[in-house]
C-alpha cells in the first residue's frame, strides 16, 4: 500500500509538470517507462555484486545526466534542464530504493515537480493535479510514518526469557486491522480537508503584490491570421479547432447579434497573401487615468466627446489565453482600453500601432541608454475594451452624400493600393457600383453581391491558372471568409473605395453558466473595413452564413460549457488573484456577515441568502442539541455539577472527621453519615441520591436545589435552625 | 502532593512540540515556497504554501487527536534487583469514543526524567487498552518514584513531536544487586569470623525431599527417589540448630569518599545474594544492622522483608551500635566491607 500511494504521488507530480509542455516527449516517454519499470525492481533483495554493479550504472549514468544538464543550463536553457534533472533524480530515486530514506527523497523530488509545475503551467489540469497530490500526499506521508517509526525505533518483541526481536514492518503494514479501509477513508477525510484549508489559506494568506502576472508561464496557442502575412486559405486549418481562446464578459448581457473581435488590419495585398506595409500612420491612444482612447487619426476629441462616447459603449471584460500574437482584441469600433489595476508599477503597457491595432507590449529598461524598449507580450491577458456599435446616427450619416464623400487623404493612399487584377474583376466592380454615389452605398452593393451570388465553403478548390480572387469570383464562386473578405477589398479599391481587411473573432458562443462569450478557435474570421468619409471605418462582412457544423450533444455540449466555466473561474479566481480581489473578498465577506447579522441594509440576494441560512442554522442546532442529547453529553454535563456538589460536601465532612476511605462510593459514606449521626447526614444522603440520579438515571440537575443541600451539609447546626424537618431517612 | 509540585504542575505547559529533523526542513520549504510566492506573485505557489500550511495544522490537529483521553498505567514486576534487567509493562488506554490513537511513544518518567526506553503502540483502537513493555536496568538498590509517563507521537506526517505528560506515580524498592556465593557449608568457614563452625553430622527429624543443589552434602542424597524421578533428590532435616543463621551487615564506609562508600554497597550486595541463598534452602534467618533488623523468619515468602531493609540501609559514616545481639542458638555472619564473595 505504501508503494502504491508514493508511485501515485510521484505520477501525478510528474503529471503536474508534462502537462506544462515544457517537457520533450522524450523525456516525458523515458521518465514514464523507466518509472513503470521501478515498479518491478528491487534492489533491496539484490545480493552484493548485483547491487554493487546497479548502484555503479546508476552513479554513471548520474554524472553522464548531470553533466549534460549542466551543459544546456550553460547554453541558457536553465530551467528546462533543472527540470529534467529532476526527472532523472526521481526515475534514479525510484530505481534504487531500498530503505525509507529513499522514499523520503522521492517525495522531495515529486514536491519539487509539483513546484516547478506551478512556475511553468496554470492550466485547470494542474489544479487537478495538485488535488489528486494532496490526497495521495496525506496517504503517503502518514504511511512512511508508520513505516519508519517501526522500521527505526520502536517496535520491538520483548519477553522474559529470550533475546528482543524485531517485529515483520511489511507484515504489519499489509494487515487490514492497521492500514484498512478506514485508515484510508479517514486519511482521506484528513487530506479533504487539507484540500479545504489550503484554499482557505490561499485566499487568506495577505498579496504583496498582483498576480497579473503569473499568467506569464502558460504557453501561447498557436493561431492563424495575426501575423504581418496572411496566406488566403489559412482559416480552414482553424475551423474545426474548438479551443476556446478568448472570453468576453458583457455587463450589458449577452449580444443581441454576433461580434466581430477585432484583431489585426492588412492593407496590402499581393498573389494571395496579405501583408503589413510600414506606410501607415501609428494609431494614436491618449491617455485618461487607466483608460487609453483609440482617437481618429484625423480627429481630435474633447473629454466631453470621449465622455460622451464612452457612455454609450459597450463595455468587455475580455480574457485573453496566451496565443502567438499581442495584440488586444475588441469588438468593432473599439473607442477605449482599460487595463486592470494591478498592471500599475509593472512593466505591461499597450500600444496602438498600425491600421487602428492595439498591441500589448512589455517595457524593458536598456542599462546602458536608460532608455526604455517595448517588446510584444504574448501572453495571457485581462483588460476591459470599449467599443462602438449600432451607433444610432451611422445610417443618417452614412445616406449624407457631403458627408461621406470627403476625399481621402495621403494617409490612406495604401488602402488604395490595388495589384494587377484581371479586367473582368475590375467589370464586375464597376458594374456593382454604378449608381451609387457614396463609399457606404458602393459597399454595401458589394456586400450584397458576394453574400448572395457566392457560396461558404471549407472544402477549397483552386484553378491555378487564375489570380486566387479571379478564381474565386469567376471560376469555383465558393470560398470561406478570407476570399470573400479579399474580394470585397480589392473590388472596392478597383472603384476607389479605401478599405482594409480585418482578421479576428466572430461571434462565439454565450456560456450561461458562467454569463460570457467564449470564442475558439475556430471562429476565427475575416472581414473588411471600409473607410466612408467623415464616419472613418465601417465594418462589412461579406460572407453569407456558413454550413452548420455536425450537431453537438446537448449533454457534451453543457459538459463543454460548463467545463470552460470552471476553467474560466479557475484563472479569475485562482490565477490572477491579487490583492484587489483580496481586498474585495474581505469586503463583500464582511458585508454579508453585517447584513446575515442585520446590521446593514440587504441586498436581494443576501436577503434570500439570509433567508436559506437562518433556518438552516437553526435547523443545524437543533440536529447538534439532539445529538448531544443522544449521545449522553448532557447527562455528562448534569453528572460533573453533580460531582462538583459532592466534592464540597466530601471537604465539609471530612472537617468533621468523617474522611472518605479509599475505594468508598458516596453511599457508603452516607451511611456511615447516618451510624455515626452527622448533623449534616440526611443532606448528605439527598445529595448523594440527586447526584445518582442525575449520573445514572439520566434525571436533570436543579443546582440551586444541590447548592441548599450542600450547604445544609457544610452548616448542619445553622441550617438546622431553620430548616423544616426533614424526610426520612433514604437508605 | 506537595504545593510545589502542584505549582510545577499549573506551570507545566499541557502540551510541547518539538520540531523533528524533517519538520525543521519541512518548516523550511514552506517559507522558503512563501518567499517565492511573494517574490513572483506566482497564485500557483500561493497554492502551494496554502497546501504546507494545512498540512502543518492538520499535523497539529490529528497529533492532538491521537494524544487527547489517553490514559497509562505501569505494571512493575514483583521484585526489582540492582543491575538486573527487568520488564516493565506499560499499558495505554484510549478513551475516545470514535477515534483510534495511532503511533503513540510512551516513555517513563523517573524523578521526573525520561528514561531512555519507549515504548510505542501502532494503534490504540477506541475504548480499548493495549500493553507492551521495554528492558530496562536500575544501576543502584534503594526507592525509585516513577512520576509518570511522557506519551508523544509523530503522527501523522513526522513534522513535529507533540508529548504530553500523564501523572501516575508509582514507588517501587530495588533490591540490592546480587551476586553467586559459595555454598552454605563454605560460607559458614568464610563468613563466621572466629566462631567455631557447628559441628557436622547432626541430623534432626526426617523432613521431607527435594532436589539435589548444588553444595549439598552428597551424603544425604537419597538414592532410592533419586533413581525412581530421574534427578539426584536428597533428604531434608528439622534441624534449628544447624539451619538458623543471623547476619550482621556492616555499613559504615571505611573511609569517607566514594570508594568507601562502594564499599558499603559491595557488602549490601553480599549479604543480599546471602539472604536469599539462605532463604532459598530454608534457612532461617535474621538480619541485624545498625539502622535495624528484620526478626527471623523463614521461606521465600519472607525475602521481601530482608531486601526492602537492605535496598533502603543508608551508607552511615560514623558508627553507630548494633540494633540486635548475636542470637546464642546460631552463629552470627558478618558482612562487612571488602569482604570477598
Amino acid at each position: 500500500m505504501h508503494k502504491t500511494v508514493s508511485y501515485l504521488m510521484c505520477a501525478v507530480a510528474f503529471l503536474a509538470l508534462a502537462l506544462s509542455r515544457e517537457l520533450e516527449p522524450l523525456v516525458v516517454g523515458a521518465v514514464v517507462v523507466i518509472g513503470l519499470g521501478s515498479w518491478f525492481v528491487e534492489p533491496s533483495r539484490f545480493d552484493g555484486k548485483l547491487l554493487s554493479r546497479w548502484t555503479l550504472v546508476w552513479n554513471v549514468l548520474a554524472i553522464l545526466v548531470f553533466g549534460a544538464c549542466v551543459f544546456n543550463a550553460v547554453r541558457g536553457d536553465l530551467l528546462p534542464a533543472g527540470v529534467e534533472l529532476i526527472c532523472f533524480l526521481l526515475v534514479n530515486k525510484l530505481m534504487n530504493r531500498t530503505k525509507s530514506r529513499d522514499y523520503q527523497h522521492a517525495y522531495v523530488l515529486s514536491f519539487l515537480m509539483l513546484v516547478a509545475g506551478a512556475a511553468l503551467s496554470s492550466d485547470l489540469t494542474y489544479a487537478l493535479c495538485f488535488l489528486f497530490y494532496v490526497v495521495f500526499a496525506t496517504w503517503t506521508l502518514t504511511l512512511f510514518h508508520l513505516r519508519r517509526e517501526m522500521e527505526d525505533n520502536y517496535l520491538l518483541k520483548h519477553s522474559d526469557d529470550a533475546q528482543s526481536e524485531r517485529v515483520a514492518v511489511e507484515r504489519i503494514l499489509n494487515s487490514r486491522r492497521i492500514v484498512g479501509g478506514s485508515f484510508l477513508a479517514g486519511t482521506a477525510l484528513v487530506s479533504v480537508g487539507v484540500s479545504i484549508m489550503a484554499c482557505v489559506a490561499f485566499f487568506l494568506i495577505p498579496r504583496f503584490g498582483f498576480g497579473f502576472f503569473a499568467a506569464h508561464g502558460r504557453k501561447a496557442q498557436p493561431t492563424v491570421g495575426f501575423t504581418d502575412r496572411v496566406e488566403l486559405g489559412e482559416y480552414g486549418q482553424v475551423q474545426d479547432n474548438p479551443q476556446v481562446v478568448v472570453r468576453v464578459e458583457l455587463p450589458a448581457g449577452p449580444p443581441t447579434e454576433p461580434l466581430h473581435l477585432r484583431g489585426v488590419a492588412f492593407d496590402h495585398y499581393q498573389g494571395g497573401h496579405w501583408t503589413r506595409t510600414a506606410r501607415i500612420e501609428a494609431t494614436k491612444l491618449v491617455r485618461r487615468g487607466r483608460l487609453a482612447f483609440v482617437d481618429p487619426p484625423t480627429q481630435k476629441l474633447s473629454a466631453e466627446v470621449r465622455e460622451r462616447i464612452l457612455g454609450g459603449a459597450l463595455e468587455q471584460r475580455i480574457y485573453l489565453d496566451p496565443l502567438d500574437t499581442s495584440v488586444l482584441f475588441a469588438a468593432s469600433d473599439p473607442v477605449a482600453y482599460e487595463l486592470p489595476p494591478g498592471h500599475a508599477g509593472t512593466d505591461l503597457d499597450i500600444e496602438g500601432r498600425r491600421g487602428g491595432e492595439v498591441y500589448a507590449v512589455e517595457g524593458h529598461v536598456d542599462v546602458t541608454t536608460g532608455h526604455v524598449a517595448y517588446t510584444e507580450r504574448k501572453s495571457a491577458m485581462r483588460y476591459t475594451a470599449y467599443s462602438r456599435l449600432g451607433r444610432t446616427d451611422l445610417g443618417r450619416l452614412l445616406s449624407d452624400v457631403a458627408y461621406t464623400e470627403i476625399e481621402p487623404g495621403p494617409e490612406l493612399r495604401t488602402y488604395l493600393a490595388v495589384p494587377p487584377l484581371a479586367t473582368r474583376v475590375t467589370d464586375l466592380a464597376k458594374a456593382l457600383v454604378a449608381g451609387h454615389k457614396t463609399r457606404w452605398a458602393k459597399a454595401h452593393a458589394v456586400e450584397a453581391y458576394l453574400r448572395t451570388r457566392l457560396r461558404y465553403t471549407l472544402d477549397l478548390k483552386r484553378d491555378e491558372r487564375f489570380d486566387p480572387i479571379e478564381d474565386f469570383l469567376f471560376v469555383q464562386k465558393a470560398g470561406h471568409c478570407e476570399y470573400f473578405a479579399s474580394a470585397m477589398a480589392l473590388l472596392l479599391r478597383s472603384v476607389g473605395v479605401p478599405t482594409r481587411m480585418v482578421s479576428g473573432f466572430y461571434g462565439g458562443e454565450w456560456n450561461q453558466y458562467g454569463k460570457y462569450l467564449a470564442v475558439r478557435q475556430r471562429d476565427a474570421h475575416a472581414w473588411v473595413e471600409v473607410w466612408v468619409g467623415g464616419a472613418g471605418w465601417v465594418t462589412f462582412d461579406p460572407t453569407p452564413g456558413g454550413a452548420a457544423g455536425a450537431e453537438e450533444s446537448r449533454i457534451f455540449l453543457r459538459m463543454r460549457l460548463l467545463m470552460d466555466t470552471v476553467q474560466l473561474a479557475w484563472f479569475k479566481y485562482v490565477i490572477e488573484y491579487d490583492l484587489g480581489k483580496q481586498v474585495d473578498l474581505a469586503r463583500s465577506t464582511g458585508r454579508v456577515l453585517s447584513e446575515l447579522g442585520g446590521g446593514g441594509k440587504s441586498t436581494g440576494t443576501l436577503e434570500r441568502l439570509r433567508r436559506t441560512v437562518r433556518p438552516g442554522l437553526v435547523l443545524a442546532l437543533l440536529c447538534v442539541l439532539v445529538v448531544t442529547l443522544r449521545r449522553g453529553r448532557w447527562r455528562g454535563s448534569a453528572a460533573k455539577v453533580g460531582d462538583l456538589h459532592l466534592a464540597k460536601a466530601y471537604v465539609a465532612l471530612e472537617k468533621r472527621g468523617l474522611a472518605r476511605g479509599l475505594g468508598e462510593t458516596a453511599r457508603e459514606l452516607a451511611r456511615r453519615a447516618i451510624a455515626e449521626r452527622d448533623p449534616g447526614a440526611e443532606a448528605f444522603v439527598r445529595l448523594v441520591e440527586r447526584c445518582y440520579a442525575a449520573r445514572y438515571g439520566s434525571e436533570a440537575v436543579d443546582r440551586a436545589e444541590l447548592a441548599a443541600l450542600v450547604q445544609k451539609v457544610v452548616r448542619p447546626a445553622k441550617v438546622a435552625r431553620t430548616a423544616a424537618p426533614g424526610p426520612a431517612m433514604l437508605l | 502532593m506537595t504545593t510545589a509540585a502542584r505549582v510545577r504542575r499549573w506551570l507545566r505547559p499541557p502540551r510541547r512540540l518539538e520540531f523533528t529533523r524533517e519538520g525543521k526542513y519541512f518548516v523550511g520549504i514552506t517559507v522558503g515556497v512563501g518567499f517565492a510566492a511573494i517574490n513572483t506573485g506566482n497564485n500557483l505557489l500561493y497554492l502551494l504554501l496554502g497546501m504546507m500550511l494545512s498540512l502543518i495544522i492538520a499535523s497539529g490537529l490529528l497529533s492532538e487527536l491521537s494524544l487527547r483521553d489517553l490514559s497509562a498505567r505501569r505494571m512493575p514486576p514483583d521484585a526489582l534487583w540492582a543491575e538486573r534487567p527487568f520488564l516493565m509493562g506499560i499499558a495505554l488506554s484510549n478513551q475516545k469514543k470514535r477515534f483510534a490513537s495511532f503511533s503513540v511513544e510512551v516513555e517513563d518518567l523517573v524523578d521526573g526524567k525520561p528514561l531512555e526506553k519507549k515504548c510505542y503502540f501502532l494503534k490504540v483502537p477506541q475504548q480499548r487498552t493495549q500493553s507492551t513493555s521495554y528492558r530496562h536496568t536500575l544501576p543502584r538498590r534503594g526507592r525509585y518514584t516513577f512520576s509518570g509517563f511522557r506519551v508523544s507521537t509523530k503522527f501523522p506526517f513526522t513534522l513535529f513531536r507533540k508529548s504530553r505528560i500523564i501523572d501516575a506515580a508509582t514507588e517501587v524498592v530495588v533490591y540490592p544487586a546480587l551476586r553467586p556465593v559459595p555454598p552454605p557449608a563454605e560460607q559458614r568457614a568464610v563468613y563466621a569470623g572466629d566462631e567455631a563452625p557447628l559441628p557436622r553430622g547432626r541430623r534432626g527429624e526426617f523432613h521431607g525431599l527435594r532436589e539435589f543443589r548444588q553444595g549439598d552434602d552428597p551424603r544425604d542424597i537419597h538414592w532410592r527417589s533419586s533413581a525412581r524421578r530421574g534427578r539426584r533428590m536428597v533428604r531434608e532435616h528439622d534441624d534449628e540448630a544447624s539451619r538458623r543463621v543471623v547476619l550482621f551487615v556492616e555499613h559504615v564506609r571505611p573511609t569517607k569518599d566514594e570508594a568507601g562508600a562502594a564499599l558499603v554497597e559491595g557488602a549490601i550486595s553480599l549479604a543480599a545474594s546471602l539472604v536469599v541463598d539462605y532463604l532459598e534452602r530454608g534457612y532461617v534467618v535474621r538480619l541485624v544492622t545498625r539502622c535495624g533488623q528484620v526478626p527471623w523468619a523463614q521461606g521465600r515468602g519472607t525475602q521481601a522483608r530482608f531486601l526492602e531493609q537492605l535496598a533502603l540501609l543508608p551508607v552511615l559514616d560514623e558508627m553507630r551500635p548494633w540494633s540486635g545481639e548475636p542470637d546464642g542458638g546460631s552463629a552470627p555472619q558478618y558482612v562487612v566491607p571488602g569482604q570477598a564473595a
